[in-house]
């Protein structure tokens, strides 16, 4: 558990820093269980946008409002939310 | 008790999955600190009881001392005061929507024996069935299609037959039904769940199915009471082992969970105390408190003289002032108020910070799909006391101006656990409460509504976009696109 809480703090340092550089109205890391989807880390959404929604994987979800030009980096965001989350597993 | 039902009774207590999470020998529930909160009754200085006021305006949780306070209040004047106040909390955290459910009562086997229930082991003449797989689809068929539901609390006794596996493959079921209704189809949305204390393996188990809330109340918080009324050896009568049940959910992920008190069993004024200090000592552990907090009056059951000689009933007044102390106490929770009520109760408490009722009730097993329209004692926990459908519940509610809302799309993108508790907190989830409260309302008027009342309906829909206009204009245009795509046959678009 509290290397579970480290790595998420990895994870929400880094999408804080998505949220400054691409001007989100938030971006956050849900895992889906069954209907549900549970709030993991991130910032908190403030629009009203429908939020744009990208696999990570194991379930897991990037959920983000806004900040259009995160679209061209999308792939390389993905690999790295997707090896902090790996290290998560391993852990 | 047969052998094979003691071994299983003998096997659910986890001790080490009690014992993690104390700070020391006792539990977080301190009789008698709370005790001492209550009986020093203050000084009621006007000045202190209104910074206590401010204080859960701006949805700070209140401390034990200041909520005690607040239970002692007399001054006429400060009590016109606090009802004020309690209904701008609930504006502020939640918007003027009342979201509806529907309790589905699966089974009433228990191994328990509490003194104050119907469905109690001892009680021979409760005429006992679990639903099967197939019972339970009529059952959500009319809960989703005819009635028009979207959200449910789906009721458990606690026994091997309605176990862990039950409850999985049930919640399965329930989401699995979709029936076509007048422009859209009906579903399940959000299944909540009452049920009894698990173990953290098997709340993996449920949160892997998608339950939304899980809810366990502690019936009684007093350790004394608790053990009077839950006899030794039975599962029930381990105190620890519920009250630390939603230390092990939220371990588990299950970071939606309700707490509550079944008043009538123990002082009024303790079990208010006692449930704050089960929303701090959330917080304080997980960073996460209550999602709702469950507040229900012990009502007349077959055969159980215990609901009829009580010495702790809880007359009207106090009941509106257990309400609204919880309201300031902990001002981000959602707060249930169910049809045991009388229609006169419910209307005369829901303006003092309620956010959730249920309508269409019935609590026989199997009741909604049968023949049977009168409530029969031998089938139910207890006495429904309003028996309002959903179409005259949402048509008085409308009168009052309440908007009535299915929303669940908090937990369908992530607003859950810490997010929500802080997006409650400064007041941002009351903006898409509102928004979704108008999506979801306008869905049901098209899919459920009787002609009176989708006329009504309609007519504040209206009024509430003119002020989603004034007040939140980067979102009107979007609701707008919402409401004609939904007008136009589409279905569960939300904020
Ligand atoms: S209150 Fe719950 S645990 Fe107790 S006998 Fe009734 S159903 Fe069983």
């Amino acid at each position: 558990m509290v290397k579970e809480t480290f790595i998420f703090r990895e994870c929400e340092r880094y999408l804080k820093k998505l949220h400054n550089r691409y001007s989100t109205e938030g971006i956050w890391i849900v895992k889906k269980y069954g209907r549900r989807y549970s709030f993991v880390c991130g910032i908190r959404p403030s629009g009203f946008e429908s939020p744009e929604i990208v696999k990570i994987n194991d379930g897991y979800l990037l959920f983000f409002q806004k900040g259009e030009d995160l679209h061209d980096n999308l792939d390389n965001v993905i690999l790295k939310l997707k090896e902090l989350l790996d290290e998560n597993r391993k852990g | 008790m047969s052998e094979n039902l003691k071994s299983w009774v003998a096997n659910r207590i986890k001790e080490d999955e009690i014992v993690k999470y104390m700070d020391d020998d006792s539990d977080f529930i301190k009789d008698d600190e709370i005790w001492k909160h209550i009986k020093d009754d203050k000084q009621q200085d006007p000045v202190r009881i209104r910074e206590i006021f401010e204080k859960a305006l701006a949805v700070e949780t209140l401390s034990p001392e200041e909520t005690a306070m607040l239970i002692n209040l007399k001054n006429p004047e400060l009590v016109e005061e606090m009802k004020e106040t309690a209904l701008k909390i609930k504006l502020k955290v939640y918007d003027n929507r009342i979201v509806t459910f529907a309790p589905l009562y699966l089974g009433d086997y228990c191994v328990n024996n509490c003194a104050y229930c119907g469905f109690r082991t001892s009680n021979t003449i409760m005429k006992r069935k679990i639903l099967s797989e197939d019972e339970i689809r009529r059952e959500t068929e009319v809960l989703a299609g005819k009635i028009g539901h979207k959200r449910l609390i789906v009721v458990y006794g606690e026994h091997p037959l309605t176990g862990v596996d039950y409850i999985e493959n049930s919640l399965r079921t329930i989401y699995g039904v979709k029936v076509p209704v007048r422009k859209g189809f009906g579903h399940i949305r959000r299944a909540n769940v009452n049920a009894a204390p698990l173990q953290i393996d098997e709340l993996k188990r449920l949160q892997e199915v998608g339950i939304g809330t899980f809810q366990v109340f502690q019936e009684t918080y007093h350790h004394e009471t608790h053990r009077k009324v839950h006899p030794e050896g039975t599962l029930k009568g381990d105190y620890k082992w519920r009250l630390y049940c939603m230390h092990r959910a939220l371990e588990a992920g299950v970071d939606d969970v309700g707490i509550g008190a079944l008043y009538g069993l123990y002082d009024w004024r303790f079990e208010t105390m006692a449930l704050l200090y089960h929303a701090i000592e959330l917080e304080k552990k997980f960073g996460i408190g209550p999602h709702t907090v469950s507040f229900p009056r012990l009502e007349p059951a077959a055969n159980t003289p215990f609901t009829q000689s009580s010495e702790y009933m809880v007359n009207d007044e106090d009941f509106e002032r257990i309400i609204l102390v919880l309201r300031l106490a902990i001002p981000y929770t959602g707060m249930i108020l169910t049809a045991r009520e009388s229609r006169e109760i419910r209307d005369k408490v829901l303006p003092l910070g309620i956010t959730q009722t249920d309508a269409s009730t019935r609590i026989g097993i199997g009741a909604y799909s049968d023949r049977y329209t009168e409530q029969e004692l031998e089938r139910q926990q207890f006495m429904i006391g309003d028996p309002r459908s959903l179409d005259e519940l949402i048509r008085d509610l409308t009168k009052m101006g309440y908007i009535t809302s299915f929303c669940t799309a908090g937990y369908r993108c992530g607003r859950t656990g810490k997010c929500i508790m802080d997006l409650l907190r400064e007041g941002t989830e009351g903006k898409y409460c509102k928004l979704n409260a108008i999506t979801t309302f306008k869905e049901w008027l098209l899919d459920f509504a009787s002609e009176e009342t989708a006329k009504i309906g309609d007519a504040l829909i209206k009024k509430e976009l003119d002020e989603v206009k004034t007040k939140m204009p980067k979102a009107y245009n979007k609701l707008n696109e919402y409401i004609t795509r939904i007008e136009n046959g589409e279905r569960d678009l939300y904020f």
